[in-house]
């Protein structure tokens, strides 16, 4: 995996007393004045607000650096997706991008290369130009 | 036997389905998932007008490393398609790529119906006719439309498959 991306939860204090978060899945309590605090994560505060976090849930997404919003040309899955032979995504079958710069998986361009009447030299699927793998 | 159907080919033939080709229907064998049985109706600007052709559209092994096998079953009167329903299409041939799919491969022979190329002929005696007389090829054309695509027109519409044809020009052929 090449790219991780967590997601940002954004949390804004709109007045003493009140929290309001962006995100439903934070489990949040506030306190204000001297109440004595939870178990938690104290997050630091310039006003009479006390937050403890107490429960955090995280979500992570990957991306293939070279695939853009794209689906692969050759097996029409997401570049995201398991190719036609994988069970599963991932590096086993990462993006091969040519010097056209079109992406697929690498599966599916060794099987279009390798394919009988592509001898001696295949073209890129999408634009017919000599397939030549980019250097990275 | 294969194993199983690639994803890419159950994908494609749900698209078929669900947002078909305007025109052109195909559909996908009851007991062959690699066998299609298709209907594409003559575009309005040709002598092919009026007319519904079926055609067998089969995908092989090797899809989509290797293009569909695609013929005519109802006869046709055309430079690039021959007594036996063979198609001269140059993406059926060498020209084949993996990012082609039913779908385009269908556009593209009802594009041909609309633009005939006698100067890269399947059936020789048809071109040679196309090339000396347009005018009575496309004559003789229009007339084997009339004789032979239109039963498959009623069968078409008897069988209910999901062609989008202007209804008038239904009752006008």
């Amino acid at each position: 995996m090449e790219q991780m991306q967590v997601d940002e939860s954004v949390m804004k204090v709109e007045e003493p007393g009140h929290v309001t978060i962006s995100n439903d899945s934070y489990e949040m309590e506030t306190t204000t004045g001297t109440q004595p605090p939870h178990p938690g994560v104290h997050l630091e505060s310039k006003t009479r607000l006390q937050i403890v976090v107490k429960k955090l849930h995280v979500c992570g997404e990957w991306k293939w650096l070279q695939g853009g919003e794209d689906t692969c040309g050759i097996c029409r899955m997401e570049f995201e997706s398991a190719c036609n032979i994988c069970k599963f995504p991932g590096d086993d079958c990462p993006l091969v991008l040519g010097t056209c710069r079109h992406a697929f998986h690498r599966h599916c361009i060794e099987k279009w290369i390798a394919a009988p009447t592509n001898q001696p030299k295949a073209q890129c699927p999408l634009c017919r130009q000599d397939w030549q793998v980019a250097e990275p | 036997m294969a194993s199983s159907l690639p994803r890419r080919i159950l994908k494609e033939t749900q698209r078929l389905a669900a947002d078909p080709v305007p025109g052109i229907s195909a559909n996908a064998d009851e007991s062959n998932a690699r066998y299609f049985h298709v209907m594409i109706a003559g575009p309005e600007d040709s002598p092919f007008a009026g007319g519904v052709f079926k055609l067998e559209l089969f995908l092989p092994e090797e899809y989509p490393m290797a293009a569909p096998k695609v013929r005519f079953m109802t006869k046709i009167y055309h430079p690039n398609i021959d007594k036996l329903g063979r198609i001269c299409l140059d993406i059926l041939k060498d020209k084949w790529s993996p990012a082609l799919q039913i779908r385009t491969v269908l556009l593209s022979i009802q594009a041909l119906l609309s633009a005939p190329n006698p100067e890269d002929p399947l059936a020789t005696d048809v071109a040679e006719q196309w090339k000396a007389n347009e005018a009575e090829a496309i004559k003789t054309a229009k007339q084997w439309t009339l004789a032979y695509a239109r039963k498959s027109l009623k069968k078409a519409l008897l069988h209910q498959h999901c062609l989008v044809l202007a209804p008038t020009k239904i009752i006008e052929t």
